[in-house]
């Protein structure tokens, strides 16, 4: 494999190579390495400090919490690269994604991109293959990164005007001068898109990329981030995936999953889902409340959750209803899935897939079956429908009294995540942050360009 | 809300996912009221309203004291009797800086700030039965005043971890009074042991500083 890679180098003339990883937050994190460094390295791996995985946003160390083995004094752990991702990114830099392990090649607990493929090997151990698709939103700015430092990311200008709500294409031609660009890109590294549009923010745009499998899937959402942001840089502009940056409506990372036996779709009944897919739902709905801290793990994350805006707010599904946390795509042989509506677009998608396939396997393993399906729309409802959690204590305070997740995802990762939780939690209130009144300064200085 | 009856009759409630303030406050008026502080004639003679602030600091509670009873939950009331401002270091009150009933001020301020009644080995005992079964913590805890030189001595075996201190300050951080990694960061405690371990033993004070 070396020699075909050294010969890849050499043809596309690559002078540097960017290898890649998500960390535990969502934050796209690399190194430039030589091409002679790269091709040593794709056996030992590339070398990061353990605390890629223990600071913050702010660049704060993480404490709090027990931490496992591969944790040290500044341990070295290694990035292990997946030669099935290089793409030449631009001319003269290559780029490649890798999961993170230790030294003895056993991947770190905290890994997302490994549990991701774990759970992904699991169903594929009950026999299913696993097609997911992720929809992008994000907001748009007409200042540059550097304008909206200054202004302390706020009072910013919406790229494409403030008129109208979504679907509009009555925008100015900066708005698609600015799309173009990000689909030309996609193009040249090669990532499948289907679809992008206005949506309900002035500034707030959604993109589709096309369903695959879910490491690729997270990949092409790590990928089209970065791509979007440099997009943006370029053309003098900014971008953010803050779940919600100012009082506008959020943003989301709705995420849509089905499985395939046989190259069939398992979730296809003609008059409803079938018993697979209750299964799977019926594990994913278990696991719902507790896997909220993963769908929405930021402080701000919580502010998207108002009734009537879009997102859910209680924990329930329905065939067709978008106005509950899942929505189930019966009836077509194609189309037949879940569409999983909690995730903010701060979430780190690599993660919140593989929370949804542990659901899911947790359903399938112990034939749970659905609860009944929401037939009504799921807001503003009198008490007795139970009501996602919405703050990220709440959330934490759920997933620590959690066991089925924790079965299948693995303790590990859990109690590294509670831990992360925690410590955002009690930055954000400690460090400047105020719980009611909207979105602070302390949230736009941690999470407008970060994860 | 989360009450909790003290030996003293008076009940701290504090709200449902409370902040980290509301808790560490709560805590410290606990601690008093275990300790024996009054609330005084002036602070429980009707319902009174006391807003604590945290100077610099957007960080407040509003705590509503009854004879028998103080409910706090987080944010600053309008139209309080008085408003506490305090250090965020260890609560602190600047008496000179609050404002209203002079009275209630001085009543929320024994309260918050206590005198240490017991040394800080008894305070040390404390920590050690609450927080040592948490999952990550060393096996042996040895603390040290840094001018006496006196050692303490909790638990038994590997791994073992070291904290160096005025014995007032080693008090302080076993019941919560001030933060870990904020005495660490002021200078106060010196620590020998690994850096999960400082993990670790920051989730432990934590535990006793705000309960979680």
């Amino acid at each position: 494999m070396s020699d075909s890679i050294t010969a890849w180098l050499a043809e596309h003339d690559i002078r540097e190579v960017r290898v890649e990883g998500t960390n535990l937050e969502g934050s796209f994190i690399g190194k430039f390495v030589s091409p002679a460094k790269f091709l040593s390295g794709l056996t030992t791996g590339f070398a990061f400090a353990d605390v890629a995985f223990g600071l913050d946003m702010s660049n704060n160390p993480q404490f709090g919490f027990a931490m496992p083995d591969w944790r040290g004094d500044l341990l070295d752990i290694y990035l292990h690269v997946d030669t099935d991702t290089l793409v030449e990114w631009s001319p003269g830099r290559a780029s490649v994604i890798g999961d993170f392990r230790k030294p003895d090649g056993e991947p770190i607990s905290a890994c997302p991109r490994a549990a991701l493929r774990r759970m992904t090997q699991d169903l594929s151990g009950l026999g299913y293959e696993v097609k997911s698709a992720v929809e992008i939103e994000a907001t748009l700015f007409e200042e540059s990164i550097y304008e909206a430092r200054s202004k302390g990311y706020r009072d910013l200008t919406p790229l494409g005007g403030t008129a109208g709500s979504c679907y509009h294409l009555a925008k100015s031609a900066d708005w698609s001068e600015y799309m173009r660009a990000v689909v030309d890109r996609l193009v040249e590294v090669g990532i499948p898109w289907e679809a992008y549009n206005d949506e309900a923010a002035a500034g707030q745009i959604e993109f589709n990329i096309s369903p695959s499998d879910p490491v690729s899937t997270a990949d092409h959402w790590a990928r089209t981030r970065q791509i979007m942001r440099e997009t943006a840089f370029a053309m003098g502009r900014s971008v953010t995936f803050m779940a919600k940056y100012s009082n506008e409506y959020g943003q989301a990372s709705h995420l849509n999953v089905s499985l395939e036996r046989n190259g069939h779709n398992a979730f296809y009944a003609e008059d409803g889902p079938s018993p697979v897919m209750d299964e799977f739902i019926g594990g994913v709905m278990a696991t719902l409340v507790p896997a909220t801290s993963f769908a929405l793990p930021m402080i701000t994350s919580y502010r998207r959750l108002v009734d009537l805006d879009g997102p859910p707010t209680t924990a329930t599904w329905g065939i067709a209803n978008k106005s509950a946390a899942v929505r189930a795509v019966v009836g077509h042989q194609k189309q037949a899935r879940i569409e999983y509506r909690t995730p903010g677009s701060d979430s780190n998608v690599y993660l919140v897939l593989a929370v949804i396939l542990a659901g899911g396997i947790a359903g399938l393993k112990n034939k749970i079956a659905a609860p009944a399906p929401f037939q009504d729309m799921a807001w503003c409802l009198p008490e007795g429908v139970q009501r996602l959690p919405d703050t990220l204590s709440k959330a934490i305070a759920a997933l620590k009294e959690d066991t089925l997740l924790a079965d299948v995802l693995g303790q590990d990762l859990v109690d590294y995540w509670v831990g992360t939780r925690e410590w955002e939690w009690l930055q954000f209130h400690t460090g400047g942050g105020e719980p009611d009144v909207g979105v602070t300064q302390w949230e736009s200085d941690r999470y407008f360009e970060l994860p | 809300m989360t009450t909790e009856a003290d030996l003293s009759g008076v009940t701290v409630a504090i709200e449902d996912d409370a902040t980290p303030f509301v808790r560490t406050t709560a805590r410290a008026i606990r601690l008093a009221l275990r300790r024996g502080a009054p609330l005084t004639a002036e602070a429980s003679s009707d319902q009174r309203v006391v807003v604590i602030s945290v100077k610099g600091d957007p960080q407040a509670a509003t705590c509503v004291l009854t004879d028998d009873r103080i409910e706090i939950s987080h944010g600053a009331t309008a139209e309080p009797h008085a408003t506490v401002l305090v250090d965020g270091y260890d609560l602190t009150v600047d008496e000179d800086a609050s404002t209203g009933d002079p009275s209630l001020i001085n009543a929320v301020a024994g309260l918050l700030n206590s005198t240490p009644s017991e040394d800080w080995h008894t305070a040390a005992l404390e920590f050690w039965a609450r927080t040592s079964e948490s999952p990550g913590m060393p096996r042996e805890l040895v603390l040290e005043c840094a001018s006496t030189h006196e050692r303490l001595v909790l638990g038994a075996g590997l791994p073992t971890y070291r904290l160096v201190a005025e014995g007032v300050d080693l008090s302080r951080l076993c019941t919560g009074t001030v933060g870990f990694l904020e005495a660490l960061g002021a200078g106060a405690v010196a620590i020998q042991g690994t850096l999960p371990q400082l993990s670790v033993m920051s989730g432990a004070f934590n535990k006793m500083r705000f309960d979680v």
